[in-house]
């Protein structure tokens, strides 16, 4: 093999792994997020609020979407960046020496992460997050080039325009600048201030205020009085707007977020951690760090920057996540990635051990790791996309369909008509008869909440069109409108048969 | 040099459309068969009794609304038809012979309550329990009791209600809203045991989004409790028929003021 290919073996075998086990899959604010994006290629943004998301990630997938296929180009993103960072690691973890068992090391310690696996084929802005913060990590040095302390600025920026957390990762590597390139540090700062001002005039045209979400922080403090569900219905969960985000958006005063000692939010991040993450990983990258700590000091600190700054994110309210602990605390989780690389590769260099280990040895060690992670989370059969099939062949294309915005994926998919399903307030004036959406659908992973309350009419009866998938796992498709037929023509029958009776007792009538 | 950097982007160009080629078979939708739609063969095997209701829990739920299917079947769903982090939340002590589920099921829904109880003694094993008045009284107290803790405790952070039915708190409190009087009468204790989180949950137990008649004056008066239970009393008030929002009550600039407000707007909406 020519050394020229030898980069190129750790991502194409990361790619085939996954290929060979994972399945992709999409997340509703991806969808919407493409939407907004097309949007800004001339499509119409389909009463989606513009300033909802921030702009790059949509940017990216407005503009893949050009020549690709929606929930492909999505996914791509995030496979392009992982990839990327698969490269970007093996490089900065192999130095100067050839990254082919290096590369190797950063291939079997990263597929080994759930996270790491799971966010490369998702659709999600995190991966691009990430790239760019290490991108930006790792130009960092004092021998850096007029260029590269450009492309930092560039880098820091782009970080706050992919998502809202950027702005504390970007103020680190900012700061790391400052610290290792003094007053030189003033090129990024200039590229910074050439990406972030312009875009902080149009969000503050947009929406008279710095935030694209500032609505979510003002009414932040509402999560303490009133129930999450009801309030996040109320708020629109999405990119489309409602009257209430409106009213929101016009409080003035700073936002007030629910009290959580920052020290028990930081004591469940590390928990979350170390259930996520294989113990023999944690030791690596504690070792990773100390050999790190030889070689750069200042890059160590920003990289406990980085995994103390995604630690933090447990302290925003919106910032755990049950279902999936590790998904805001990715940062924590590459960091992890890269310190235990380093930590597996450094048990090969280390010339002070009496036994030398070699590196198939390393090598070995970890494989089964790596293995029983990756074989252990075994795709589920994509039964979102069989309802979305379904929805496409069965239904007519002026449909409108309401869900919640987690099931919102299996409408989009199909190309019909989305609605969110308002809150239980909201209801009784937005879904009056004549603008109740045409299907419900309801899925596992909502379950039926919004049946009620308000609860539709005890005499309406429900009716099903369609039911797939197994008990814990299913998609059911209400028909209103024809639920709605069903229950005026009871209502008529029984009248019909009320008026029979009483002409039966009027004398003088039919008999 | 030249070369190198063009053997690194053959090897970038081959691996990104190899990905894609990939992802566009991995993200293709797929051809759905008419089986896939197993609507007809569950709901026919349900009614014949050849499928268990667990298989499809939230069929049977419908059909357990359904006033035209016999009560002999709509019973023998019964237990399949309360969401599972509900039922695993709601705990008392029952004999083997009884079945918890299903009795839970059956104090959530009342009219299937007094369909049951005029069947006596005619009814499933599991549910049998229901024609000894005495001991059937001590076992609805100790389910209601326990239906009512449940309705006190908050999740414990945000991101958690955000998913389907994690919130079992706010299930439970959905439920009293089916429970006619019975639920009522727990919403009022919620409201009155001093705890904000219960005090709350009450409230929306108590309006049920205009659902429940005749409570305007109970949530008049509940506007004026602090913090969350006075926010989601508005809220209700909003939308029940017989309660009035007393304009201009909160006048400064909070997110709590622009609830009101909002609360406001909606009651000039309502129909």
């Amino acid at each position: 093999m020519t050394s020229r290919l030898r980069p190129w073996v750790a991502p194409v075998l990361f790619f085939l792994v996954l290929a060979l086990t994972q399945s992709p899959h999409l997340n509703p604010d991806a969808l919407e997020m493409a939407q907004v994006g097309a949007s800004f290629f001339g499509e119409s943004a389909q009463a989606l609020s513009w300033t909802h998301y921030p702009p790059l990630y949509p940017f990216f997938a407005g503009l893949f979407s050009l020549v690709l296929h929606t929930p492909v180009a999505l996914v791509a993103i995030n496979l392009f960046c992982i990839l990327g960072l698969v490269l970007l690691l093996q490089h900065w973890v192999s130095e100067k020496e050839s990254p082919l068992w290096q590369g190797l090391v950063v291939l079997l310690v990263g597929l080994g992460l759930g996270p790491v696996r799971d966010i490369a084929l998702a659709a999600d802005p995190r991966a691009l997050q990430l790239l760019l913060i290490f991108l930006g990590l790792f130009l960092i040095r004092p021998e850096a080039s007029g260029f590269q302390q450009k492309l930092l600025g560039v880098l820091a920026g782009l970080v706050i325009l992919c998502r809202p957390e950027g702005l504390l990762f970007s103020a680190l590597l900012l700061g790391g600048a400052t610290v290792v390139w003094r007053r030189a540090a003033w090129r990024s700062a200039v590229f910074f201030c050439g990406i972030v001002l312009p875009y902080f005039v149009w969000i503050f045209r947009a929406t008279g205020s710095l935030s694209t979400r500032s609505w979510e922080l003002q009414g932040a403090s509402l999560l303490t009085d009133l129930p999450v569900r009801p309030l996040v219905q109320m708020w629109g969960a999405g990119a489309s707007d409602t009257p209430f985000r409106e009213i929101l958006q016009g409080v003035e005063g700073a936002a007030i977020l629910p009290s959580s000692s920052l020290f028990s939010a930081l004591f469940e991040a590390l928990r979350a951690m170390g259930q996520g993450v294989s113990p023999l990983w944690l030791l690596l990258a504690g070792w990773g760090a100390g050999l790190v700590w030889r070689r750069s000091r200042i890059q160590l600190l920003l990289f406990l920057g980085v995994f103390l700054g995604a630690l933090a994110l447990y302290w925003a309210p919106m910032g755990r996540d049950e279902a999936q602990p590790l998904v805001n605390l990715l940062p924590a989780v590459a960091v992890v990635w890269v310190l235990a690389s380093v930590g597996a590769v450094g048990l090969v260099q280390w010339k002070h051990a009496r036994l030398k280990v070699p590196f198939w040895g390393v090598l070995l060690v970890l494989a089964p790791i790596s293995a029983r992670e990756v074989l252990s989370s075994s795709p589920n059969p994509d039964l979102s996309a069989q309802a979305s099939a379904w929805l496409k062949n069965s239904l007519s294309p002026q449909s409108r369909i309401a869900s919640s915005l987690g099931s919102s994926e299996i409408v989009r998919r199909a190309k019909l008509q989305w609605e969110r399903v308002p809150a239980r307030w909201e209801r009784p004036h937005l879904w009056s008869e004549a603008l109740e959406p045409d299907y419900l659908l309801l899925s596992s992973v909502d379950g039926v909440w919004m049946l009620g309350p308000p609860f539709f009419p005890e005499e309406m009866p429900l009716v099903p069109v369609a039911y797939l998938g197994e008990a814990n796992d299913w998609v059911l498709v209400l028909d209103l409108k024809a639920s709605r037929r069903q229950m005026h023509q009871a209502a008529l029958d029984a009248k019909a048969l009320h008026q029979g009776d009483v002409l039966k007792q009027t004398p003088g009538g039919l008999e | 040099m030249l070369a190198a950097r063009r053997t690194h982007w053959a090897c970038a160009a081959a691996l990104g459309l190899g990905a894609i080629l990939w992802l566009r078979f991995a993200l293709a939708l797929p051809d759905v068969s008419a089986e896939a739609n197993r609507l007809q063969s569950l709901q026919q095997g349900l009614m014949a009794g050849q499928i268990p209701a667990a298989e499809a829990p939230v069929l049977a739920q419908l059909l357990i609304r359904d006033a035209s299917v016999d009560l002999e079947k709509r019973l023998a769903w019964l237990g399949a038809s309360v969401p599972s982090r509900l039922r695993h939340a709601v705990r008392f002590p029952a004999r083997a012979e009884e079945d918890p589920q299903a009795l839970l099921a059956l104090i959530m829904a009342p009219e299937l309550e007094a369909k049951a109880l005029g069947a006596c003694p005619e009814l499933p094993a599991g549910l049998a329990v229901i024609c000894d008045a005495k001991a059937w009284g001590e076992l609805r107290r100790q389910i209601l009791s326990s239906l009512g803790r449940v309705v006190s405790t908050q999740p414990e952070f945000a991101a958690a209600g955000r998913v389907g039915s994690n919130d079992v708190s706010l299930s439970a409190a959905d439920a009293l809203c089916r429970m006619g009087s019975q639920g009522q009468v727990l919403a009022e204790k919620a409201i009155q045991s001093g705890d904000p989180a219960a005090q709350s949950l009450g409230v929306l137990a108590l309006g049920c989004a205009g659902g429940r008649l005749g409570v305007g004056p109970a949530l008049q008066a509940a506007m004026k409790l602090p913090g969350g239970a006075g926010l989601a009393a508005t809220l209700e008030c909003a939308v029940a028929p017989d309660c009035q929002i007393p304009p201009g009550s909160n006048e400064n600039n909070s997110p709590q003021a622009a609830l009101q407000a909002y609360a406001l707007r909606l009651q000039g909406a309502s129909p």
